[in-house]
């Protein structure tokens, strides 16, 4: 309970600096006007719609407005089209986490299905294999594999949907294509953990208790290497999410990196501030989760290492 | 012993992921079997009298003309009709006003609204539309790109009767043609006086109603805009049934999508036209005079140091310029070299002919010889500001930076996004960073010539290349309340003297390539095209 509430704690005052830096950042990447007015707009036309905006006012008011509205749950309304931040997030944002889900799916799948395969097959062909099909996923750039998936499977066979996303089947090419970009790194990183694992003091005692083989793998060895997997699986899930840009381009998704790339292009201060503090808590209390099942699963974290010696 | 127990891993393992793996293959192949009849798009687009569009952007914006940005016009044309159109060669033709007149002082122009017009809602269009229309262009609350010329010239507007507009000027004027066209930044476009005030600006912004052929249907911001056929138009009901605009941003996606028959017509690079050379359903079609591609200097006026402040030097660098090279290489013959900025083949003073600036690298370096370049200069370095609001614009940016190389110019190109641009350069006078960088711009052809040349004088302008030039500043004006005649004679002097400063370099004038898939029976790709509601002018197969 006191390490939870000592994370929560944490997790607030991130929230806050984070708040600080995006309204600092924002606001010095540009002037909003630019996109909302013509060149030739006359000085009185800045100045009501500066007014208009609340840009006019001294910057520690803006701060307050903003985290004081944020508080509240109004994260205020679009410069470009004047409807509510969160109604916009939450048109794009559920499109998104979707297909984000479905490629962690996705790469929990074949990360364990690779991993555990290159582990129990250590420097034989399927390790090999692996290695070069990891490499492989890690080096070339999605979007160009997206194109070819695209070619490929929408063009040539027509099996799937090019872009957008309005039947579940739109998901797949997407979903499919981050999922195994996601698990080629992943896989390794099992693999790694798994192999450790199998030399360890407590899998060397199962065996010698006579444990069968799948046993020991399943039960033991891979338990515990997939817990790092699974606590790297939040932050690459946060990743999925704000990092989805390219993706969305490629398949034309309509999602939360195209939304995010057009309110920083138009300089939309409410709207790019209500995105960043939305991932913001996204990622602080998926770290604060996977933090509290971490300690929840391993005693060494909940009770320090001093208390265990 | 290890060993043996490797061995054992291995001879028990591999049926679990192999199973799984199955598994989820079948899941994937069923999914795909069981929708790959109409995968591609959901049923109610497939429509055949459906028009679908691919476009760079479907933006987040009002569908209210005195709010929406002025990029995005477009996307909202298809609900709304101007007051006047504009034909093929420029010239203004009826509109939702059947005659207009501009009085011989110049100080009053009147407009004659044509029977019958019924908005989306019903209504009928009257004068008091028009009225309350340009007044709410004009009025604080309003992002009109045109606001500030509307507000400076209109000092009233009566409506003696319910067809008649009669607007009085505080000046002589004869830019309200172009203003009241379909031709300007949207400032021509009627919204009806009654719903509006009925909803509400905020409302009105969300359920736009119009006179225009289209109604809209639905819209997703990032995804696509549908809009539905008005079948009351004044002019007759469109010839399909819908339009839809899907935002599909990458040019690769939208080729795929041209080549598995999902959309109809899409905007597609020079680069990429050849991969349909082949294609049975697919053509592409050239539209010519897109826009003005020119290389402007910024605060040339400024003592800055840099090099760029000479006029010689600026001579130069539009002599070291191969166009034709341009043309070919980077735009594969889709542009055309151009020897002025800001007018085209349909604007008055373009056809005096005036005459491309020749690729003369002799030239280009006696001039800098002249000048005594680098050593005279504190800066020689040009910096050349490359923000990539077009697809070409980075290999534009690297070719002409080539050709200024090869005569001995130093040149660093800096990436720069468009609206840091944008701030820069309509901070006056120019940053000190900024003044004295060379910067492309190529705006869209449907500014007035007024709008043209705004960026080089100083009186009304934040942008002022060109600053402390009377005689500019006064024909710039002049346009204003100019004739057509006189105008020709107008442009030719400005023209000469943006020349003589060699703030602008003109560079080409890009053309538009679209793919047109076999569905589409026919479309107006004259000039008079991109002006308006050109979608309504599309018929089907």
């Amino acid at each position: 309970m006191k390490y939870a509430v000592k994370k929560l704690v944490q997790s607030a005052v991130i929230l806050f600096f984070v708040s600080i830096v995006i309204f600092l950042a924002v606001r010095a990447s540009g002037d909003p006007l630019q996109s909302l007015l013509d060149p030739r707009a006359s000085d009185a036309q800045r100045a009501a719609l500066s007014a208009k905006l609340g840009l006019d006012k001294p910057l520690i008011v803006q701060y307050g407005i903003f985290v004081f509205d944020a508080l509240r749950g109004d994260l205020g309304n679009s410069h470009s089209s004047g409807r509510p931040v969160l109604e916009i997030i939450g048109e794009k944002l559920p499109g998104t986490v979707v297909l984000s889900i479905m490629a962690l799916l996705i790469a929990i799948l074949f990360t364990l299905l690779l991993g555990t395969l290159a582990a129990v097959k250590k420097n034989r062909a399927a390790d090999r294999i692996v290695a070069v099909l990891s490499a492989l996923g890690q080096s070339f750039p999605v979007f160009f594999v997206g194109i070819i998936a695209v070619q490929l499977l929408g063009v040539k066979l027509r099996i799937f949907p090019i872009s957008g996303a309005d039947t579940p089947l739109h998901y797949v090419l997407p979903g499919v294509l981050l999922g195994l970009c996601v698990s080629s790194s992943m896989a390794l990183v099992l693999r790694n953990n798994l192999l450790a694992e199998l030399e360890s003091d407590h899998v060397k005692f199962a065996r010698l208790r006579g444990l069968n083989e799948r046993s020991v793998l399943f039960r033991h060895a891979l338990r515990n290497s997939f817990s790092t997997v699974l606590s790297l699986s939040a932050f690459i899930f946060a990743n999925l999410i704000t990092g989805s840009i390219v993706i969305e381009s490629v398949f034309a998704w309509p999602g939360i990196g195209e939304l995010s790339y057009q309110a920083i292009m138009k300089r939309d201060f409410p709207l790019v501030q209500g995105i960043v503090l939305i991932f913001a808590i996204l990622i602080v209390s998926l770290s604060l989760l996977t933090d509290i099942l971490h300690a929840a699963l391993d005693p060494r974290i909940r009770l320090g290492k001093e208390e265990m010696q | 012993m290890k060993r043996t127990t490797n061995m054992k891993r291995v001879t028990k393992f591999p049926s679990v992921p192999v199973l799984v793996l199955s598994v989820l293959l079948v899941a994937l192949s069923g999914l795909a079997g069981c929708g790959s009849k109409d995968t591609p798009v959901s049923a109610g687009e497939e429509a055949a009298k459906t028009l679908r569009v691919g476009v760079i952007t479907v933006s987040d914006e009002p569908f209210d003309p005195a709010l929406v940005n002025l990029d995005y016009v477009e996307q909202i044309q298809p609900l709304y009709d101007s007051l006047l159109n504009v034909d093929e060669n420029g010239n203004y033709t009826p509109g939702l006003a059947e005659e207009w007149s501009l009085s011989e002082d110049r100080l009053t122009y009147t407009l004659k609204l044509r029977e019958g017009v019924k908005f989306h809602d019903g209504s009928v269009l009257t004068s008091e539309d028009v009225k309350f229309t340009l007044e709410y262009y004009i009025s604080d609350t309003s992002r009109q790109a045109d606001a500030v010329l509307l507000k400076r010239f209109i000092a009233s507007i009566d409506t003696p009767d319910a067809q008649t507009a009669v607007i009085h000027f505080t000046a002589p004027c004869t830019e309200f043609n172009y203003l009241l066209s379909e031709g300007s930044t949207g400032s021509g476009i009627i919204i009806p006086k009654a719903y509006f005030e009925k909803v509400g600006a905020e409302a009105f912004a969300q359920d736009p109603v119009g006179t225009g052929p289209f109604k809209l249907e639905s819209f997703a911001a990032g995804d696509k805009i549908v809009y539905a056929a008005n079948e009351d138009y004044w002019q007759g009901a469109p010839a399909y049934d819908k339009l839809i605009l899907r935002q599909i941003t990458d040019e690769s996606t939208r080729i795929a999508e041209l080549q598995a028959g999902n959309i109809d017509f899409a905007p597609i690079g020079a680069a990429n036209a050849s991969i349909f050379e082949n294609s049975e359903d697919i053509v592409i079609e050239t539209v010519d005079y897109s826009s003005s591609l020119a290389v402007f200097i910024s605060g040339g006026y400024q003592d800055t140091g840099k090099a760029t402040q000479n006029a010689g030097i600026r001579l130069a660098l539009s002599a070291a310029i191969d166009r034709d090279a341009l043309v070919d290489g980077i735009f594969e013959g889709q542009a055309k070299a151009a020897g002025a900025y800001g007018v085209f083949p349909f604007t008055p003073g373009y056809e005096t002919e005036r005459s491309v600036p020749a690729h003369d690298p002799e030239k280009a370096k006696a001039l800098l010889a002249e000048a005594n370049y680098p050593d005279a200069f504190e800066d020689p370095v040009v910096t050349l500001y490359d923000a990539p609001g077009r697809v070409y614009s980075t290999e534009v940016a690297q070719a002409i930076a080539g050709d200024w190389e090869s005569v001995g110019i130093q040149v660093e190109i800096v990436s720069i996004d468009p609206i840091t641009l944008g701030t820069e350069y309509t901070t006056n006078p120019a940053n000190e960073s900024f003044a004295g960088a060379a910067y492309l711009f190529d705006p869209p052809r449907k500014y007035s010539l007024h709008d043209a040349f705004g960026p080089f004088f100083p009186s009304n302008s934040y942008f002022g290349l060109i600053q402390g030039d009377d005689v500019l500043d006064k024909d710039v004006e002049a346009l204003l309340s100019q004739n057509d005649a006189e105008r020709a004679t107008t442009v030719v002097e400005i023209l000469d003297r943006i020349d003589a400063s060699g703030v602008s370099i003109p560079l080409v004038y890009p053309s538009t390539n679209y793919a047109v898939s076999s569905k589409v029976k026919s479309w107006d790709s004259t000039v008079a095209a991109h002006y308006g509601n050109w979608f309504y002018h599309f018929e089907l197969n």
